[in-house]
């Protein structure tokens, strides 16, 4: 995968996006009041055309910025642009308006999907929600989607539970594509698969992009996968991102030393090839006890004193790779 | 059990307790002119003036509000104008009588239902299970006041072996408490089954069984003590499942407890006495159901672990 | 050795083979439906149906006296006739009458008291779960209190405060039991709302109300549905015990619990006046919890 796709003006452009949520650190009626910072200052942005991956482990705030973007969950500061409009804090009418541009896959098929309601009403479900169109027209939409996703006409009739997993994906996929956006949000999405079923998904999703002109956001904590089918990829730390770049220079030469830390430990199938593996010392600290200075740094190799000291700025270190480390930059 | 859990559990029962006398309080406003009410239409115009300002009837609402919780916690909520005395006394006499047939009854309900329902668990799906679940069934449809209108025409009509009214001696218990003890008792029944059931079915039962432990003593010391822990749970609907069956029972065979008397004050409207047996009957439920938390904090081990909220 | 090129690439999928499923079903009709549940069924149909035809059902006027015709015996006893089927009481009035008639105010009054308690608390339930905050608050206070007294309790409070109506009592009824349904929806419309289905739906740019009713409650339905036969013999209950007691639904409108309250007096005389309407009262409840426990067999199992 090479570069960018640069195209003009990004499709979708975070800026500042911050989530605090307020805990009770012991629990009980009176515990410790504490803030959980799951996002902490994103920012980036995608164009169109592409595929952005956001990575990083569990609980790195990933999701949670997915939950921003979507309005599913409101930032406690930042904005959201796409297409160059505003859309955090829109009224409610709009937001939902916004849905014919911009959809969401769960990490979880089935408890995306409504139990009750059977494959071909739920694809057909957002062209009920959104236009007049009769129920027969409907149907028969929903029916070309799932066809084209190929998936088979004796699955219409049936219910989610009575899927296999891979199927239920490509369902959810029917059910978000249908309404023809332009952006795509992936959250984990063949986490929950079966690896033989991985690939089918990814290389569907590959194929849908080029045949609808998707923008495709992917989340995941697979370096392999990303690295499979991302253009530019973004890489998350405890509710920052660290390291932003396009694929070839990330995964070839990777900047912040966590992001090394991640790469070394993708398997490579090639027996006897012996690599150096980084090891990261001590435990991920937990988001509500976050470090001083940078937050890597009780985990990093190289720290040094000016790490537990100062925050590092997220800047440019070369053409289109941006990295938040005072070493990767040499300012120590 | 953590002191965190006691407190939380403490100040949930004063805030219930606090809601309910302030439902009696709204109810009493709402209805009415209290004094009227309270002490009769038969006291004159002078008295009635004096037992206002004693109340503080004529004050602002927030004002009466205070003092009715003043009155509250005196127990002094007038008088009753059928008896004639201080409503308070007359509810509090009739007492142990209730507490006689409630007690009396719950043993039976223990004796009875408990070892039927773990004896159904324990032969699940053979005749003997059928049956008692059958007869359970049939136990809590049949509405108390004609199981004990049908024991009265039995026992005292027919064939006039046992006396349908009064407390006096031991036999007049009898057809009472099998009234008030067929649903309950079937209640317990089917609750201490399916509960039994339900830890039957765990692997941890398995894990004994497949360690080698005897049967008995796996029921012993594995199944019955965490069918146990559900069952403390029902405690609070029992008692007042038995308050309210007591209320009924005590109507139909002319037991002098509370429950007759609260009826007999219902239909005349007796409210003082109203007032007083209501909030009595409140605060025992607050007090069981403290008690219940309690104990099922005390019993199992993942609520003395499990902490509060985390938004 | 196993030909490695007849092998398929996927796994078959069970999902993808047909069914026969109409030869299944038929197979196996009697299973699912016991004998003792088509009985409990009849039962009930039964009582709708006299509920339902009361008047052209009913010989007399339930409010017809006949002084000449007291306390008589019923037609298969001695001193009965065909006059009065079941015996007639103090005044004169036909039993069978005012137990056909009982029947239909007592079905309809757990009946609309069923229903309004379910819509009642449902939408209460939503209502907590959409908005939390304060009203959440507010709904959770009213359904603790609810439940920190007996609803008998509460419906005896009501009644000797503020005199007994049948509007007061059919609200009574109404509101007996709203806090379960209440706290069932509530507590599924939160998990469903917090992930699942109902995000997606939002996401896919359905509005609240639609998400609600066209997804949220199909699925908590069968929950509701369960409490529903529950809280139908419930209040069956509840009204002919306040009516037995004298402080339920009044003369000269006849209930099953009314009749038997009156008939208490002569006892000795007449037990009919009293069995009759005790014995409906059994079959309808009984009936009703049979049926309940099945419908929740078959729900709950099945839950997909």
């Amino acid at each position: 995968m090479n570069g960018q796709i640069n195209n003009g003006q990004p499709l979708l452009k975070a800026t500042g996006l911050v989530r605090h949520f307020q805990v009770r650190q012991s629990k009980g009626l009176f515990g410790k009041k504490a803030v959980l910072k799951a996002v902490d200052d994103v920012s980036f942005a995608v164009n169109r055309g592409e595929t952005f991956g956001l990575v990083g482990e569990s609980g790195c705030g990933k999701s949670t910025t997915a939950r921003l973007i979507l309005d599913i969950d409101k930032p406690t500061a930042g904005t959201v642009d796409f297409k160059d409009q505003q859309i955090s804090g829109l009224p409610p009418a709009d937001r939902r308006q916004l849905a014919l541009q911009m959809q969401y896959v769960f990490q979880d098929p089935l408890g995306a999907l409504d139990p009750r309601m059977r494959i071909i009403d739920q694809v057909a479900e957002p062209l009920h929600i959104h236009s007049q169109a009769s129920g027969s027209v409907c149907r028969d939409k929903a029916a070309d989607m799932l066809l084209s996703l190929d998936l088979k006409d004796h699955v219409f009739q049936r219910y989610p539970h009575e899927l296999s997993g891979g199927q239920r994906q490509r369902v959810v996929l029917a059910r978000a594509l249908i309404l023809e956006p332009e952006l795509l949000i992936c959250d984990e999405p063949i986490s929950a698969l079966d690896v033989s079923i991985q690939a089918q998904v990814l290389n569907l999703l590959t194929d849908l992009r080029e045949r609808m002109r998707l923008t495709i956001i992917f989340i995941s904590h697979d370096m392999s996968v990303v690295r499979h089918t991302c253009h530019q990829v973004a890489v998350m730390y405890l509710g920052k991102i660290v390291e932003l770049a396009p694929n070839d220079l990330l995964f070839q030469s990777a900047a912040h030393p966590y992001t090394q830390a991640l790469l070394s430990a993708v398997p490579i199938p090639q027996p006897g090839l012996g690599r150096k593996r980084v090891l990261l010392t001590g435990d991920p600290p937990s988001p509500i006890d976050i470090p001083a200075g940078c937050r890597f740094h009780t985990r990093c190799r190289f720290a040094e004193p000016l790490c537990s000291e100062h925050s590092p700025q997220f800047k440019p270190l070369r053409e289109g790779q941006w990295v938040a480390c005072h070493v990767a930059h040499g300012d120590t | 059990m953590p002191t965190r859990y006691i407190i939380q559990k403490l100040l949930r029962a004063l805030l219930t307790i606090w809601i309910i006398v302030t439902f009696v309080f709204i109810v009493l406003r709402l209805s009415g002119d209290s004094a009227l009410m309270i002490f009769g239409p038969d006291v004159d115009a002078e008295a009635i003036k004096t037992l206002r300002e004693d109340w503080g009837l004529n004050k602002p609402i927030w004002q009466q509000y205070l003092f009715y919780i003043e009155k509250v916690f005196h127990g002094d909520l007038g008088k009753s104008y059928l008896d004639g005395r201080a409503a308070f006394d007359v509810v509090m006499e009739r007492i142990p009588k209730t507490l006689s047939l409630m007690g009396v009854t719950a043993i039976v309900t223990f004796l009875i239902g408990i070892p039927a329902g773990i004896y159904s668990a324990l032969h699940h799906n053979t005749k003997t299970d059928r049956m008692t679940m059958t007869m359970s069934v049939m136990g809590l449809s049949i509405p108390n006041f004609f199981l004990g209108v049908l024991l009265i025409l039995l026992f005292s009509v027919a064939w006039q072996i046992l006396p349908s009214a009064g407390s006096e001696t031991g036999w007049h218990y009898v057809m009472p408490v099998i009234t008030m003890a067929t649903a309950e008792a079937s209640v317990f029944a089917r609750f201490t089954r399916s509960a039994m059931l339900e830890v039957l079915n765990k692997p941890y039962i398995r894990t004994a069984l497949a360690k080698g432990v005897p049967w008995k003593n796996v029921v012993r010391e594995h199944a019955l003590p965490n069918a146990a822990i559900p069952t403390v749970t029902i405690a609070g609907f029992f008692v007042g499942s038995l308050i309210v069956g007591g209320v009924v029972t005590e109507n139909v065979f002319a037991w002098p407890g509370v429950g007759r008397l609260l009826v007999n004050a219902v239909a005349n409207r007796d409210l003082a006495v109203v007032q007083v047996a209501v909030l009595l009957i409140a605060f025992s439920m607050v007090a069981t159901n403290l008690l219940v938390d309690f104990a099922y904090g005390w019993l199992d081990p993942r609520v003395r672990d499990l902490r509060g909220e985390s938004t | 050795m196993i030909d490695m090129a007849n092998i398929p690439s996927t796994p078959p999928n069970p999902a993808d083979q047909p069914r026969n499923d109409k030869r299944f079903r038929r197979r196996h009709f009697f299973e699912r439906y016991p004998l003792f549940v088509m009985m409990a069924a009849l039962m009930l149909f039964t009582l709708i149906l006299v509920a339902v035809l009361a008047p052209l059902l009913a010989p007399y006027d339930y409010t017809a006296i006949d002084l000449r015709a007291r306390l008589q015996a019923p037609v298969w006893m001695e001193g009965g006739s065909w006059n009065h089927l079941l015996g007639s009481d103090n005044l004169g009035r036909d039993v069978l009458s005012r137990l056909i008639y009982s029947i239909r105010l007592s079905l309809l009054v757990a009946f609309i008291g069923t229903i309004i308690g379910a819509v009642l608390g449902t939408a209460l339930g939503f209502l907590a779960a959409h908005f939390r905050g304060w009203v959440d608050d507010i709904v959770m206070v009213a359904v603790d209190f609810q439940a920190s007294l007996p609803f008998f309790i509460i419906a005896l409070t009501l009644l000797a405060f503020f005199g007994n109506s049948m509007m007061l009592f059919i609200v009574l009824m109404g509101i007996y039991g709203w806090e379960r349904y209440a706290r069932i929806t509530r507590g599924l419309t939160l998990s469903a709302i917090t992930h699942g289905y109902a995000v997606s739906m939002r996401t896919l740019g359905a509005t609240p109300g639609r998400v609600y009713l066209r997804h949220v409650l199909p699925n908590i339905s069968s929950t509701l549905i369960v409490n529903m036969t529950l809280n139908f013999p419930a209040t069956i209950i509840m009204e002919t015990s306040l009516s037995f007691l004298g402080i339920g639904i009044q003369p000269p409108m006849t209930s099953l619990g009314n009749m038997l309250g009156f008939g208490r007096d002569y006892l000795t005389t007449a037990w009919w006046i009293t069995v009759f309407p005790g014995i409906t009262i059994f079959l309808a409840t009984l009936s009703m919890s049979i049926l309940g426990d099945w419908v929740r067999d078959r729900l709950d199992p099945t839950l997909k």
